[in-house]
């Protein structure tokens, strides 16, 4: 059969179940279980939150809450030379009438001594603006992310404590929109609105941001509306800083911050009106990796990372006693059943169909599935850029993007089953580029 | 060798009773030993008291400008302030002694003169002390901030030790070494304290603060932040756009003041200098510059002090029309030749003998001795025309030729000059006196004169 024959076949076949229920039913009894009972109500529920949340906001009078409470910001820095000053030029700016103390901890400042240097000129520049003030702090030897998140919180004297990436900068009106919500004594932390910053870059750059758009902006906007959100990210998360302290802070090992995030849950069961909040308007622009090979390096981390952590160190921490029912369900349901086993499901899927089936019935499954993640994607790219962006024409000129997002998610998804194995098998944790080796081997979890 | 020991705490001097050559006389102030008959070599402070090693070596150095004085003492000797007034600290014998005979050495070599006025103390504590160098010395006490504290100790009470620095510098006896600061003064009363503030341009207030400015990408719009802020966040007044990050929406180009008195927008402020003192507002370009050097005594300094020469004192004439003395005398045939064709064109030469030159320094001191032959030089600047020339043949001959002169306007010339002489007279005890001679053209002219012939007959006139 020649290509063309293959590709005729396959629209024909497309056409054809929508014309014959039974085929449609054949297929829809292979797709339609993990589309129905994992996906569909999960994006239901997202949206209904983002509705929920949009009408609110429509209808509440606007509050004007003047509470300015000192803020501590401590800036992870690493290697990233000049780019450390866009950060700190930013949260300088910030239009805040209170005060912000910048903690810069740089990890390993003996071999970042480049990044070090030039923190180290900024002290002036900061110093000219009222109630902002720079403190630096050079961890000489290297010890992690999380023994900086650690040191930061330490040397911090602000009630509101954010963690944030060397390599991110932010909005003017971060900090006030990030630390307003704190006001409501319930409230222990606010995960950040995180945009691409490179995205100009390159296609894969181009397309992490429409996937921060939709899986950052817009459902953990929807969670957010349930008290569910599912993580505050370790690049960008706002802490009401005698909670965290009293949970001692972070513990060593890798993907500190879904592990912060589960660990405030567990109390949630005890003390309800706790609260984890997303803002949207709390706005921190980030690097992501511009290459293939970054990204699957990245993802690698962050999906091998997920396993580990509800698998292996959270295994007994999953309880509706402790968690609340609604964050057990979310949990089980977006962090296990979404993020780790229906990879699974959709590479099992894939390669049981390619060897059973006929080649164009697995295409014609293949684009089915494309057609239906495509409209997902388009409804929450709309609800993103019409209902919740502040840039609003910026985002809609990515609307091109739309048709190859169906294929990078379906990629980064057979990539996730990937890094679970190799968490599994090697447990990849543990040479993780986090934290040095020293380091990681100690871990007890 | 006689020292004196001012034994102000119980101390030893190892290795000093050792020797039989060193004759010791205890005291117990240092008011006893300025008092003694007997003439010390060396003077030693014994103390652990910083203030009493200030006090003592300040008032025994200003009585004694060449002996070495040296201080034992168990205070930490780096972090001392009178470094500059002492020889050195007695740590061991050996080091004391090559020390204080070799300050004594070219001491005894000194022609003993009739007075030591202010120069002299100084130029001898120097010349006696070939690596000495006079540094200039933070004291936030003094209204000039730097002192030199050699030359206070010998300086008069209330003395402008600055102006006789400079005085010492113009005659070329001492010789700066490195310059260790830049100060500026008070234009009006002179004090080195001075408040530096920043002020409007234009109204001269000082109530001015910092405005930044915000540059809006969008529309290219620059103006004062305030205009951006409504609210919570920053928007262009001109083209309405949102200004969210630094770097990709808006930037800072500038920092402007503004003047909160009239308003006045602009760049720089005006920096004026207020005198803490005396209370004057002086802009900055008006102020006094004074470079602080160090100093040390300058080969010519040297020779003037080892042979009490007169070169320095002299020199002062040498700032009116001077010319070489070769040149003189060219100058002087050329006007004889020309007299040989053309006798109208007349010249006369006044030749002067300062006879009194070396008494003056006796009795009056070097220093003021100066300063009466500055005043003369002044007035006779008064007196000399741009065409005429003067030159020195010696110490105290002092020679002016005088061209298109003839005998009856040198008359007058001489008669000037013998005013100059009675009004000086006048002003004190002693004064300066000399002795005129001249020759002109036209009284008394031959045919073979030459430059040098009319020079030594009017010196044997002189010498009279």
């Amino acid at each position: 059969m020649t290509l063309l024959e293959k590709i005729h076949k396959t629209i024909i076949f497309v056409c054809e179940l929508f014309v014959n229920l039974d085929d449609l039913i054949l297929v829809a009894h292979n797709f339609i279980p993990y589309v129905l009972f994992l996906e569909l109500p999960f994006y239901l529920f997202v949206i209904f939150g983002i509705l929920k949340y949009y009408t609110r906001v429509s209808f509440e009078e606007p509050k004007d809450i003047l509470y300015y409470p000192k803020v501590s910001c401590v800036l992870l820095c690493y290697a990233e030379g000049e780019d450390v000053t866009k950060s700190i030029k930013s949260l300088a700016e910030q239009i805040y009438p209170g005060n912000i103390e910048i903690i810069a901890v740089i990890d390993g400042a003996i071999q970042n001594r480049h990044t070090y240097n030039v923190i180290k000129r900024m002290e002036s520049y900061v110093n000219k603006f009222q109630n902002r003030n720079l403190k630096i702090v050079p961890k000489w030897k290297r010890g992690g992310r999380v023994s900086s998140i650690n040191a930061g919180m330490n040397v911090s004297s602000g009630q509101v404590l954010m963690i944030l990436d060397g390599d991110t900068s932010f909005d003017n009106n971060m900090v006030r929109n990030g630390s307003k919500h704190f006001a409501d004594k319930n409230v222990v932390a606010v995960s950040g609105n995180i945009r691409v910053r490179n995205y100009k870059e390159s296609l894969i750059a181009k397309l992490q941001s429409l996937e921060y758009m939709i899986s950052i902006q817009s459902c953990r906007l929807g969670l957010s509306e349930f008290n569910t959100v599912n993580n505050v990210s370790g690049a960008f998360g706002i802490f009401r800083r005698s909670f965290v302290k009293h949970i001692y802070g972070w513990d060593s090992g890798t993907a500190e911050d879904l592990d912060l995030t589960f660990r405030i849950k567990q109390y949630f069961g005890k003390h309800k009106n706790l609260k984890i909040i997303f803002e949207k308007d709390a706005i921190g622009h980030t690097n992501v990796p511009a290459t293939i090979k970054d990204l699957l390096d990245q993802r690698l981390r962050w999906d091998g990372d997920l396993y580990w952590l509800y698998f292996r160190k959270h295994q007994s921490g999953f309880a509706p006693k402790l968690l609340g029912w609604m964050n057990f369900i979310s949990i089980i349901w977006y962090g296990i059943l979404f993020q780790i086993v229906m990879p699974f499901m959709i590479a099992g899927y894939t390669v049981y169909s390619t060897f059973t089936q006929p080649g164009y019935y697995t295409t014609g499954i293949l684009v089915l599935i494309y057609v239906f993640y495509l409209i997902v994607a388009l409804v929450f790219f709309l609800l993103s850029s019409v209902l919740l962006s502040e840039r609003k024409s910026d985002d809609l000129k990515k609307i091109w993007l739309l048709p190859f997002f169906p294929i990078y998610m379906f990629l980064i998804r057979l990539w996730a089953a990937v890094s679970t194995v190799a968490e599994l098998v090697l447990y990849s944790n543990k040479s993780s580029s986090m934290a040095p080796y020293w380091v990681l081997k100690r871990v007890k979890f | 060798m006689q020292i004196a020991v001012l034994k102000l705490a119980n101390k030893d001097l190892p290795g000093l009773q050792d020797h039989k050559q060193i004759y010791i006389t205890e005291y117990i102030s240092a008011e006893q030993i300025s008092e003694s008959e007997t003439k010390f070599d060396v003077i030693i402070i014994i103390s652990d008291i910083e203030d009493e090693i200030l006090q003592t070596s300040t008032f025994l150095r200003g009585k004694n400008h060449i002996t070495p004085i040296y201080i034992a003492t168990g205070l930490d000797q780096e972090k001392l302030k009178y470094n500059a007034l002492i020889d050195g600290y007695y740590d061991n014998y050996e080091q004391f002694y090559s020390r204080a005979t070799e300050i004594l050495e070219i001491a005894n070599s000194l022609i003993n003169r009739g007075i030591n006025d202010l120069d002299n103390k100084i130029l001898e504590f120097l010349l006696c002390r070939p690596d000495y160098i006079a540094k200039p010395v933070k004291n936030w006490q003094s209204r000039k901030v730097y002192t030199y504290p050699i030359l206070d100790v010998f300086a008069d009470e209330g003395a402008d030790t600055e102006q006789w620095l400079q005085s010492l510098h113009n005659r070329d006896l001492i010789t700066q070494v490195e310059l260790i600061d830049r100060i500026r003064e008070c234009p009006f009363c002179g004090s080195a304290h001075l408040i530096f503030i920043d002020i409007c341009p234009n109204c001269q207030s000082i109530d001015i603060v910092n405005v930044p400015f915000i540059h809006c990408f969008t529309c290219g719009n620059v103006e004062p932040q305030e205009k951006f802020i409504s609210g919570d966040s920053l928007n262009c007044p001109r083209c309405r756009s949102h200004l969210r990050h630094i770097g990709v929406d808006y930037d800072r180009p500038l920092e402007n003041h503004l003047c909160n008195s009239c308003g006045h927008i602009f760049e720089e402020p005006d920096i004026i200098a207020n005198c803490a003192e005396c209370g004057t507002k002086s802009k900055s370009e008006d102020l006094i510059v004074i470079e602080k050097y160090s100093f040390q005594l300058s080969e010519h300094g040297k020779v003037v002090t080892q042979h009490d020469s007169l070169s320095d004192v002299i020199r002062v004439l040498d700032n009116i029309n001077y010319a070489h003395l070769p040149y003189f005398q060219f100058v002087t045939d050329w006007l004889i030749a020309m007299y040989k064709r053309q006798d109208q064109i007349d010249f006369s030469i006044v030749g002067l003998n300062l006879d009194n030159m070396t008494q003056l320094i006796n009795i009056l001191g070097r220093g003021k001795t100066s300063m009466l032959l500055h005043g003369f030089a002044e007035r006779l600047r008064e007196l000399v025309r741009t065409t005429d020339i003067c030159t020195r043949s010696s110490e105290s001959h002092f020679w002016l030729l005088l061209p298109q002169t003839n005998s009856k306007g040198c008359q007058l010339f001489k008669k000037r000059l013998e005013d100059i002489k009675v009004s000086s007279e006048q002003e004190g005890g002693e004064s300066l006196s000399f002795i005129v001679e001249s020759y002109s053209s036209d009284e008394n002219f031959h045919t073979d004169e030459t430059a040098e012939l009319i020079m030594a007959s009017i010196s044997s006139r002189l010498s009279k």
